[in-house]
């Protein structure tokens, strides 16, 4: 396996989107489970996470709730809302076009 | 669903911001814990796990910024505790900041004054509908200067014939009424108004109806409009006013209605307009009347200067048609304000620079206090960025900073404004005009704040891009040296030298108009304006139905006002000298050839000479014995006297009134009187013939009376003798010819006064300015001065260093001072009198005073830094 690879600009949005799809997360777990989900390939900036998780707020695409995580610690669980879920089906759609579009000059070129 | 959660998180941003905050510090910290513990798992000590954590997770404070900076009402709550931070910052410093809010106090206050006065007098649209399209039609005689009013004659050649005016009206102003109302008699001013003036301006009345064309005829034209002032004043404002009838000067005259009170035409003073009923005699030009104002709407698609083509062309065919009155005769075409404001123009747009020098002194000396402030945290600045606080975000916290001292200084200021003008408002000069649309209103506030905006940004901007050039690495060598603080004072520097640079042309300015308004003052205007009484009356020939019945009732009141204990003599004048009323009459002179010459000409009472002090040159004064069917009579003045007749006596030749064609008998000069300055102690002084009251008899008249002690005293029993002959005449202007000379003086008294305040407010703010900064630089070389001077530096070698640095400041202040003031100088000139703009004498009185008052503020921290205790300087350290 090589060197992690920083994000795409633009992309971490949707991997957080895709991240907190499944069940509500904290932001710790958040970046791990991106980091679990690539295999390892994919670096979170962690710096970069928390004001593209408040930006996402803002923008009612997650809300965030007080929880208790294992161990009964107290954190702040970002689940997706419905704005979030046809968001992140466009943003899903587009990028496949696109990786497959740069996949198809790749290979063509 | 979307929006009701933007909504709810915009919400939570607006209300608990501080909740958010702590919230996004917890998370933060819980995220650290989580890595720490994994690191741990995975194997590492906890220190070891803890640094690697906090170097993953990266800044903290840089990522709560961010994180805020995407919270909605970020802005605003960043704003908030910026500003609440200057307020503390201000606390902490009271001298800083009272010497901050008094800078820009004055700065805005004086802006906002002189903004209000041009724009009311200049700028202000005139209260008509589109005033763009009203203009005023001008005649220009062929051998005068001046522009005179329209010809009713004239004015219907116009109606028939022009293409660009909707429609064209005539005013006739001013007339005087007298109006007792079973109160106190009272004279007032009066406007004719053809019937169309209304509707070429575009108003209505407020109550009632305008006047109608049958109105304008005479014996129909006893209807009368008031003005919203007199209807409140006399008639408590009652609405069935209209269709009553009052009597004015003894005639019946029935209210039609009442007008707005923005209606003010042609000037303020009027209060009555009555229809123009146009003597045929002017239709048929066999006697002139150039004193109609021509007032007219253009068309939707005519220009003023289409307007002007046109009217060329008609005085063209006008002078072919009546070559005896019309050959050489133009038609100008104006703004309907022109002519009253043309003369106060420039006089206002000095006011108004100077005004703005003073803001931009006011700017740059705030500037100066921010960029001291801001050198005293440099380490806090660099110690901010280091921690990852971006450029954008301090800049913005220096703006938000000043906002404090902006919006004290800033009400101040126009609170300040409010006061001046307010209490110019009644001392106004009475040249002045439009006075009654001054005031401090929206147009005006919006421009101060804008100003008050764009001085706040620059001034907290310009320190605060210095401040920043700071290299990390010297924060750890101490607060002193590097280049940033050297840069840092180059700049504090520089803005001390633009402040004297500018401070001196407004010094040269203030010098320059003292000097010439003490050369106005020492202007002889040919006649003792001490120890005299003067007032006016206006004679309604309803009363006294013809000349005599006039003239006599004026020799009654002389002979009565004489025989007061205390007056030593009495006269009448139909127009007072330097009280701005002018008579001008044409003449023709037996023996000199050519056109008409146009003189001033003053109907007056034998001892009006006397009570003047207006000296006898030759010949003799008038005499009761020059009565209405005795041969005609005239008094000239001297230069008069020189100019036409060079080396020959004056006495003896034979004149006669050429136009208006009342008289037209050969008369004699039997006199010439001393040279006297009717128009003001500025003008060069038009020439001068006077008639017989008794051969020329006007109903309006000045009444002059010389007190042997004090003109106040005699007051009463003069008022008193004119009321026990008339009880119903009124009089208005009651003044003392000195007063009267005032007045005439009194704009450029302001301009000079103004002028003068502001040039020592300039003064002021930049020697404290460059106070400051040496005073800055001898705390911050404190430590400097104690090692020479323990190494053998004598207390006047430290004094001299400090000065020496004084001292080129303003050398370069007053190097670039005077080159803009030269560059200045030119547009200074429409407004002098007697003095030439480049006066050396101006140029280096100003550049003493400021160099003395420069040198001054630098000696005060230059004595203290000679004071410096080496040991205690040396510990401080």
């Amino acid at each position: 396996m090589g060197k992690p690879i920083d994000l795409i600009q633009g992309t971490l949005d949707l991997l957080i989107l895709k991240a907190v799809a499944t069940a509500p997360l904290h932001g710790w777990a958040i970046a791990q489970r991106i980091n679990q989900l690539s295999q390892d390939v994919l670096r979170v900036q962690q710096g970069s996470l928390y004001p593209a998780l408040q930006r996402l707020e803002r923008e009612g695409l997650i809300r965030a709730e007080w929880g208790a995580s294992e161990n009964n610690r107290r954190a702040r669980f970002y689940s997706v809302t419905k704005a979030g879920r046809t968001q992140l089906e466009r943003e899903r759609e587009s990028w496949e076009r696109l990786s497959a579009a740069i996949a198809l000059v790749l290979r063509t070129a | 669903m979307r929006i009701y959660a933007r909504l709810a998180a915009a919400l939570r941003g607006w209300l608990r911001p501080g909740a958010l905050d702590s919230e996004l510090s917890e998370e933060l910290h819980d995220h650290l814990d989580r890595q720490v513990q994994a690191n741990i798992d995975a194997g590492m000590t906890r220190d070891e796990a803890y640094r690697a954590a906090a170097l993953v997770l990266g800044n903290i404070e840089s990522i709560r910024d961010e994180s805020r900076a995407a919270r909605p009402g970020a802005a605003f709550h960043q704003t908030a505790r910026d500003v609440a931070f200057g307020v503390r910052l201000l606390r902490r410093s009271p001298a800083l900041a009272a010497a901050a809010l008094i800078v820009v106090a004055l700065g805005i206050g004086a802006v906002t004054a002189i903004v209000s006065v041009v724009y009311g007098v200049l700028l202000r649209p005139l209260p008509y509908a589109q005033p763009d399209r009203v203009v005023a039609v001008w005649t220009r005689l062929p051998d005068s200067l001046r522009r005179v009013r329209s010809n009713p004659a004239d004015h219907r050649e116009w109606l028939v014939t022009n293409t660009v005016f909707e429609d064209i009206a005539l005013a006739n102003a001013p007339q005087n009424f007298n109006f007792s109302g079973g109160g106190e008699p009272e004279r007032l001013l009066a406007a004719r108004l053809s019937s169309n003036v209304l509707s070429v301006l575009g108003i209505t009345p407020a109550l009632g109806r305008g006047f109608l064309p049958a109105e304008e005829r005479t014996g129909d034209d006893r209807v009368v409009l008031l003005s919203d002032g007199l209807w409140r004043r006399r008639f408590g404002a009652d609405p069935s006013i209209v269709g009553r009838t009052i009597i004015l000067s003894g005639l019946p005259y029935a209210v039609i209605g009442v007008m707005r009170p923005e209606f003010r035409f042609p000037e303020r003073e009027h209060q009555l307009w009555i229809p123009l009923a146009i003597n045929p005699r002017l239709l048929t030009r066999q006697t002139s009347g150039y004193d109609h104002l021509a007032v007219a709407r253009l068309k939707p698609t005519a220009s003023i200067a289409q307007a002007q083509r046109e009217m060329n062309a008609i005085a063209v065919r006008l002078a072919q048609q009546y070559p005896a009155t019309n050959r050489g005769v133009r038609f100008e075409v104006l703004p309907l304000n022109e002519e009253s404001v043309r003369d106060v123009r420039p006089a206002l747009y000095l006011l108004l620079a100077a005004a703005f020098c003073l803001l931009l002194i006011a700017c740059l000396n705030l500037a100066g206090l921010l960029a001291t402030r801001a050198a005293t945290r440099t380490r806090e600045f660099g110690v901010r960025q280091a921690l990852g606080a971006s450029r954008r975000r301090l800049l913005l916290q220096a703006l938000a900073e000043v906002i404090p001292v902006l919006a004290v200084g800033g009400v101040s200021g126009i609170a300040i404004a409010e006061f001046a003008v307010s209490a110019f408002l009644p001392i106004a000069p009475p040249s002045l005009p439009r006075v009654d649309s001054i005031q401090i209103n929206t147009p005006v506030l919006a421009f101060s704040i804008l100003v008050l905006v764009i001085t706040g940004v620059v001034a907290s901007l310009v320190p605060a891009v210095h401040a920043w050039r700071v290299e990390i690495p010297t924060l750890t060598r101490g607060t002193r040296t590097g280049t940033a603080s050297r840069d840092q004072s180059r700049m504090r520097n520089a803005l001390v030298v633009a402040q004297l640079a500018l401070t001196l042309p407004m010094l040269v300015a203030a010098m320059s108009l003292s000097r010439s308004f003490t050369a106005l003052m020492t202007v002889d205007p040919g006649f003792r304006t001490q120890d005299v009484l003067s007032l006016q009356m206006a004679i309604p020939r309803s009363k006294y139905r013809d000349d005599a019945q006039i003239a006599t009732l004026y020799s009654r009141i002389i002979e009565r006002v004489e025989a007061i204990p205390g007056v030593s003599s009495a006269g009448m004048v139909n127009r007072l000298p330097l009280s701005g009323n002018n008579q001008v009459l044409t003449f023709a002179f037996e023996g000199i050839s050519g056109p008409p010459i146009t003189l001033q000409s003053r109907s007056v009472t034998p001892d009006y000479f006397e009570t003047m002090s207006i000296p006898l040159r030759d010949g003799r004064l008038f005499a009761e014995r020059d009565r209405a069917d005795a041969p005609l009579v005239g008094l000239i003045d001297e230069r008069t006297a020189r100019m036409f007749w060079p080396g020959e006596r004056a006495v003896g030749k034979r004149f006669r009134v050429a136009l208006p064609a009342q008289a037209s008998a050969w008369g004699e000069i039997v006199g010439v009187v001393g040279f006297i300055r009717h128009d003001g102690l500025d003008g060069d002084g038009d020439r001068q013939l006077y008639l017989n009251y008794r051969q020329f008899t006007d109903g309006r008249t000045a009444l002059v009376v010389r007190a042997r002690d004090d003109p106040w005293a005699v007051t009463p029993a003069v008022l008193q003798a004119i009321h026990t002959i008339d009880p119903e005449q009124p009089v208005y202007d009651v003044r003392s010819m000195d007063d009267v000379r005032d007045r005439s003086t009194a704009q450029r008294w302001l301009d000079t006064a103004v002028v003068t305040v502001f040039a020592l407010g300039s003064l002021l703010l930049s020697s404290v300015g460059l106070y400051g900064v040496i005073a800055f630089g001898v705390t911050q070389r404190t430590r400097e001065f104690g090692v020479r001077q323990t190494l053998g530096a004598a207390r006047g070698d430290i004094s001299r260093l400090v000065l020496r640095a004084g001292s080129r400041l303003v050398m370069y202040g007053t190097a670039l001072g005077l080159a803009a003031a030269l560059a200045f100088a030119r547009s200074l000139k429409t407004v002098l009198f007697a003095v030439d703009a480049l006066d050396p004498i101006g140029f280096v009185a100003a550049c003493g005073v400021l160099c003395a008052v420069a040198l001054a503020a630098t000696y005060l921290p230059a004595r203290r830094a000679a004071r410096t205790d080496p040991a205690n300087a040396l510990r401080a350290e």
